[in-house]
């Protein structure tokens, strides 16, 4: 059994009491209960967790430099409220490419180099910023016309 | 498209397919194609042209023939040719098949093509079946009739019909059937009716069946309208040995001779002839028998016959006839009525020869041949011309020996007309014949003419009118010859004319023969008649060893008086106002008329009961009855007596002296009072054939098909007759082991005039025991018959079973008598082996209150009558009865059931009751609901509720134990929690899968949630209502739904839903606050929800009284693993959740897989996110068994 949030396993064979600790309100906590011989089920462990960050992270888009559109990569450690916007190298707001609960894992996002009004940004370097209330990353790209 | 593949499968034995066509057979072959081995048609595989072809091959599948109504055979070659290459390779050896079956109603299976000929698959041609037949085969018909002419082709086989009366063979054009190719007895025609639907060609000889140098056997069939033919209407026999038995030839005609047999150089053996209502032309109505044939017939009819010569019989050319046990009668020609036998020889023997009408010859025509009689009755026989009885003429010769001749007429020799030829007559009576038609008649007894030479010894010739003898007075004279004999008048009353030679030797007397009774036309003697030991010493000895009598009949003088009684002892059983006479018959079978005097010991306390004819008389040969009359029964109490008759008879080697105490007839009376059951009734009969009528409350019926109209007198006595069990009863067929009989029997007497005819059945409708109806017989003795008198059982054959009115009858009765059913005790029992019959539950109050008594009543009924009956009462869901004893008033039963008992958990009894045979019944269980008052239902009071209190701060899952009168919910909680305040409690119903909130409502069998803040032992009750509904409750589930549901009832109910359904029931909060697995009861108060998987809407079925749903299913047991996940958290928690592996189950969504339920306000949910389902939650995950590595993914 694996506590995806504190990453922490257990075998059930062994053990049949898992304190989860205190759990999140608002989102369900997450446990995979993974069965099969043991060699596929630690490398399915691993996968899983290979799949979920351990910070909050910001990964770099594609493609870089882009037109008209790129795709902006993201991960969670658990299932977090997080807000994703697009700023000029003037620190100006340009767009908000997200304001919501996401899940843990990795997630994918697009922005078409459009402003808030739906306007064409001018060609120039952006700053894509992340957070989720305690933890801030950015990540910058490059819109050319 | 029709293609008949035809093929030869006649084995090389001369048949062939292409005979059928010819024959004209294809018209019967319907069928369009052949099918093949399987059965199936092969037509549409085949794209012949559009018309009727019939193709013929042979067993090697050459084709021989193709007919066709359009010359496109060469186009159709190929095809058939592919068609004939799909046909089996076997055809089936039909010399192996030895039952071959045909069927009228068979044109399915006209096919030259195999299977054929089986029971299943019967041919519809018999002559099909024939060609297929081999010696020693049976062609076996169903019923029906048979549009054939047939041929036995020289096959010794059985052509078998279902019966002759509803198997028809109906030729045309030829005969009907044809044996001409050298047929043995061997090959049999049986059971059926030969006939036509034509006249035959004139050409042709025997209409019905034709045989010629054959000799087949011809055993119960019936010969009949075969008209046209010109010799043998009915038959034709040439050359033949042929046999018949059983054979009716009647209705059928030639045009020239033998209308009903033509027999030519044939010797043919008949036995059980009834040759009838033929017409043969010029020569033989029913048989003609000519061309040294020499038939042997016996035990024959010949009757109502009609041809120009011999209406009954005609024979010459030298034929020898051997003719014994015949009845020859009502037939009628010109010349020799009964029989005209010229130039032949016959020796006949045991013949009735009576009511025959001709010119010449009434009786029998005897021209130029040799004739034997003996033994017989010639009577009422008449012409118009002369030779009443008898004719003989040109030469012929007669030895005529114990005949009797009476009431025959002509006027010229009313019995005898000797003509020229030779007449040997020895104990013969001739008596009561008449010459008077005409007022010239003469002869009454025998006339002679020409030469004529009759020898008369040992004979009677008395009161014959005018005259005994006459002889014509012309003509050569005649010479008679008289001995030993008692003519009446002597010579005296002789008419000479002149003409005669007249030996008048030794032993001849003239006195009154003293016959036994002359108007029933008994010509026996009377003890005393001078005609006794009279004849001739050298003519041997009578059988009773003394010197012969005259006449046809000898008087036995080693039996003189005799008297039988049917039996010694009779019963009869009557009431003081019942029927008070019966009869006693009493039967002469002695020799001299019957002398008796009776003497009547039956007193008690002086009381003479019986009282009777002192003396009486019977005349020889006949029985008469003796009133018995029942006197002074308003002076004895009811019971049983015996008397008896004490008899004087004449019965000793003295018929004049009287002797006493011979026979003592014993009478049993069986007084009853008069409550008993004895019914009488006595009904009319018109005379003729009338409806049946049913008698005594249809318990017997009578169904005359002739008599003289009277009456009958039936009495129906509702016990077992006395039986005697030493003495067996009489059953022709040997089938009553252990003959037991039922508790009725009946007495039936008539008053009809002369002979009838008519079945008797008797009802077994009220009659206890009867388990196979159809193997009740019915017996018959002697009326009133003592306990020693055995019955006759009615044969089988001669017993019929209606079910429709419950009837056994016996067919074609000529008397009546005392009458019962029986049978053997392994069949029936005829005792009362049911319960009593309990009907008319009924009880008050109809709606009974809580608390209060109820009276339960009953009408309980039984054939031996009710010894006990017991009301078993309880509440509904508790199932432990008590029991009290009902109270009779008639047939009704009655018990109050202590109010204690009546609860609002429904009230349920049902009555067990025995008859005097420990024989019982056990009622259905009646169930009825209960009503309450506001406050008596509390959750602490009702019987496994689910919670005595409902806890406050949690949510729990409640429902209604019963309806309320109000469902409205400020009544049943509002009591409790006031008006409604999400600050204080809040209730949820569940409708169209959403919660709603403050519900007006709280409706029975629905489950709702409650949360409330109020006292911490908050105790609940109901308003006023009753019991849930107790012959069941459906709940409705919508397809793909939650439903919450409770039980209506107050006490626990089973329930096992079928998992694969339905998931649940569940509820919640009964251990902690979370929920619980699924559960198997159903309790008082508490709420569940129920899933239901399925795509279409469910109904579960709550049963109260048997306790469990019927919506059960035995799921597969499935190799596998499972975990089992809890989660908690504080006070709350969800410990049923599953995952797993099994064998049956799928990776995707299955019915092992059960959705998770969140309660309301805070709870603990753990639950699975099943593959392929992200958006819903499950509170179980069970995956297919295989190597993949399985990760549940679960939430909390």
């Amino acid at each position: 059994m694996l506590d995806v949030h504190s990453r922490s396993v257990i075998d059930m064979l062994d053990n049949t009491y898992f304190d989860l600790g205190k759990i999140g309100k608002g989102y369900e906590h997450q446990v995979k209960i993974v069965y099969g011989d043991i060699d596929q089920v630690l490398l399915a462990i691993e996968n899983i967790l290979s799949l979920i960050p351990e910070h909050l992270s910001l990964y770099g888009n594609y493609p870089n430099p882009f037109n008209p559109s790129t795709t902006i990569r993201y991960g969670l450690p658990e299932p977090r409220k997080v807000r994703m916007t697009v700023v000029n190298i003037k620190g100006q707001e340009i767009a908000e490419l997200i304001n919501d609960w996401r899940d843990m894992g990795r997630h994918e996002v697009i922005w078409n180099g459009k402003d808030q009004l739906g306007r064409s940004a001018a060609s120039g370097i952006y700053f894509t910023i992340l957070s989720d209330g305690e933890t801030v990353r950015s990540h910058k790209v490059m819109f050319i016309k | 498209m029709i293609v008949n593949v035809l093929y030869d499968i006649g084995n090389n034995n001369g048949y062939s397919c292409n005979q059928w066509i010819s024959t004209g057979l294809e018209s019967n072959i319907t069928y369009p194609v052949v099918d093949d081995n399987d059965g199936t048609s092969i037509a549409d595989n085949f794209s012949f042209v559009n018309y009727p072809t019939h193709v013929i091959v042979d067993h090697d599948r050459v084709i021989t023939n193709i007919i066709t109504s359009s010359n496109v055979q060469g186009t159709l070659i190929p095809e058939i040719n592919e068609l004939i290459a799909a046909l089996p390779q076997s055809y089936g050896n039909f010399d192996e098949i030895t039952n071959f079956y045909v069927s009228d109603n068979s044109s399915s299976y006209n096919l030259c093509y195999p299977p054929i000929g089986t029971l299943e698959a019967p041919l519809s041609s018999i002559q099909m079946a024939i060609n297929f037949a081999t010696d020693g085969d049976v062609v076996q018909l169903f019923p029906g009739s048979y549009a054939e002419n047939l041929n036995f082709l020289g096959k010794n086989f059985t052509l078998k019909g279902d019966g002759s009366n509803n198997t028809f063979i109906i030729g045309d054009s030829i005969s009907t059937v044809m044996f001409n190719s050298g047929e043995d007895s061997l090959a049999l025609l049986t059971d059926l009716t030969i006939t036509r639907s034509d006249t035959i060609d004139t050409q042709v000889n025997g209409g019905g069946v034709f045989i010629e140098n054959s000799s087949p056997t011809l055993d119960n069939v019936v010969i009949t309208g075969n008209h046209g033919a010109e010799l043998g209407g009915g038959i034709y026999l040439y050359n033949s040995n042929a046999t018949f038995n059983d054979v009716d030839i009647t209705l059928n005609s030639s045009t020239s001779e033998g209308g009903g047999v033509y027999m030519y150089f044939s010797n043919p053996a008949l036995n059980g002839l009834d040759v009838s209502d033929n017409n043969g032309g010029s020569a033989g109505g029913g048989l003609c028998i000519t061309s040294s044939s020499n038939p042997i017939i016996s035990n024959a009819l010949i009757s109502g016959n009609y041809a120009t010569e011999g209406g009954g019989i005609y024979s010459t050319f030298g034929s020898n006839l051997s003719l014994s046990y015949l009845e020859v009668s009502t037939n009628t020609a010109v010349h020799g009525a009964g029989m005209y036998i010229r130039s032949s020889e016959a020796m006949v023997s045991d013949l009735v020869l009576t009511s025959n009408s001709s010119d010449i010859g009434g009786g029998i025509y005897n021209h130029a041949s040799i004739m034997s009689i003996l033994g017989g009755s010639v009577y009422s026989n008449t012409v118009s011309d002369h030779g009443g009885g008898i004719y003989m003429t040109a030469n012929a010769t007669m030895d005529i020996e114990r005949i009797q001749f009476y009431d025959n007429t002509s006027p010229l020799g009313a019995a005898l007309f000797i003509d020229g030829s030779n007449a040997n007559i020895t104990n013969v009576t001739i008596t009561e014949n008449a010459s008077e038609i005409l007022s010239t008649g003469t002869g009454g007894g025998i006339y002679c003419n020409n030469n004529a030479n009759a020898i008369l010894k040992n004979t009677i010739v008395w009161n014959n009118a005018p005259d005994q003898m006459a002889f014509s007075p012309s003509n050569d004279p005649s010479t008679v010859t008289v001995s030993y004999s008692d003519i009446d008048g002597g010579t005296s009353n002789i008419v000479t004319n002149g003409n005669v030679s007249l030996n008048w030797l030794n032993g001849n007397i003239n006195q009154d023969p003293m016959f036994v009774n002359t108007s029933s036309k008994n010509f026996n003697l009377q003890y005393g008649s001078p005609a006794i030991d009279a004849g001739d010493p050298q003519s041997g000895l009578d059988p009773d060893g003394t010197i012969p009598d005259l006449g046809a009949f000898y008087f036995n003088s080693g039996l003189l008086g005799d008297v039988t009684f049917v039996s010694n002892s009779f019963y009869f059983i009557t009431s003081t106002s019942g029927v008070t006479n019966f009869e006693i018959p009493i039967s002469n079978t002695g020799n001299v008329e019957l002398d008796y005097t009776i003497t009547v010991d039956a007193t008690i306390a002086n009381y003479t009961w019986i009282t009777t004819v002192s003396n009486g008389q019977v005349p020889i040969a006949e029985t008469e009855y003796i009133m018995i009359d029942l006197e002074e029964l308003d002076n004895l109490e009811p019971g049983t007596y015996t008397g008896s008759l004490y008899f004087g008879t004449n019965t000793g080697s003295n018929p004049d002296i009287m002797i006493s105490n011979t026979d003592t007839v014993d009478i049993t009376l069986e007084l009853v009072d008069n409550t008993f059951l004895i019914e009488d009734t006595t009904a009319t009969i018109e005379s003729g054939n009338i409806d049946p009528i049913l008698l005594l409350n249809e318990s017997i019926l009578l169904d005359f098909f002739s008599s003289n109209g009277g009456s009958v007198m039936v009495r129906s006595i509702p016990s077992q007759a006395q039986v005697d069990q030493t003495i067996n009863v009489l059953d022709p067929d040997g089938e009553l082991v252990d003959p037991i009989f039922p508790d009725q029997y009946f007495e039936i007497t008539e008053s009809l005039e002369g002979e009838y005819w008519t079945d008797i059945g008797l009802s077994y409708g009220s009659l206890q025991g009867i388990d196979s109806p159809g193997e009740l017989r019915l017996a018959k003795r002697v009326s009133n018959a003592g306990s020693g008198v055995a019955w006759d059982i009615i044969p089988i054959n001669q017993t019929q079973l209606d079910t429709s009115i419950q009837m056994v009858i016996a067919l074609d009765q000529t008397s009546f008598s005392q009458w019962s059913l029986i049978s053997d005790s392994s069949k029936n029992s005829f005792s009362d082996r049911e319960g009593p019959i309990v009907s008319n539950i009924s009880f008050v109050p109809l709606l009974p209150s809580h608390g209060t008594d109820v009276t339960v009543a009953a009408t309980i009924t039984d054939h031996s009558g009710v010894s006990e009956a017991q009301l078993h009462y309880g509440q509904a869901g508790d199932w432990n009865y008590s029991t009290g004893a009902m109270s009779a008033n008639g047939d009704t039963f009655s018990y109050s059931i202590p109010g204690q008992y009546v609860t609002f958990h429904g009230l349920s009894f049902f009555i067990d009751s025995k008859d005097q045979n420990q024989y019982s019944s056990i009622s259905d269980t009646i169930h009825h609901e209960v009503h309450f008052d506001d406050g008596v239902i509390t959750t602490a009071n009702v019987q496994d509720a689910a919670f005595s209190v409902i806890a406050p701060n949690v949510w729990r899952l409640i429902s209604l134990p019963s309806i309320p009168d109000d469902p409205a919910v400020e009544l049943n909680l509002g009591d409790e929690l006031g008006q409604p305040d999400s600050l204080v409690w809040r209730i949820f119903s569940f409708e169209d899968s959403a919660y709603v909130s403050n519900p007006v409502d709280l409706n029975a069998g629905e489950g709702y949630w409650l949360y409330h803040r109020s006292d911490n032992s908050l105790l609940f009750d109901m308003s006023s209502g009753r019991t849930g509904d107790l012959s069941g409750t459906s709940l409705n589930v919508k397809a793909g739904q939650w439903a919450f549901i409770g039980s209506p009832y107050s006490f626990s109910l089973s329930i096992d839903l079928d998992q694969s359904v339905f998931y649940g029931p569940i509820t919640y909060g009964l251990i902690n606050e979370g929920w619980t697995d699924i559960v198997n009861t159903l309790q008082p108060w508490s709420g569940y929800a129920v899933y239901n998987r399925s795509d279409a809407d469910q109904t579960i079925e709550l049963d109260p009284l048997n306790g469990i749903s019927v919506q059960t299913a035995k799921l597969d047991t499935e190799v596998g693993w499972k975990v089992r996940l809890m989660a908690s958290s504080g006070i709350y928690n969800d410990i049923y959740n599953r995952i797993g592996c099994s064998e049956y189950a799928e990776d995707a969504i299955d019915y092992r897989d059960n959705p998770e339920l969140k309660a309301p306000g805070s709870s603990v949910s753990l639950s699975f996110v099943v593959p392929e389902n992200e958006n819903d939650r499950f509170t179980s995950d069970i995956r297919a068994m295989n190597d993949d590595v399985k990760i549940f993914d679960a939430r909390i």
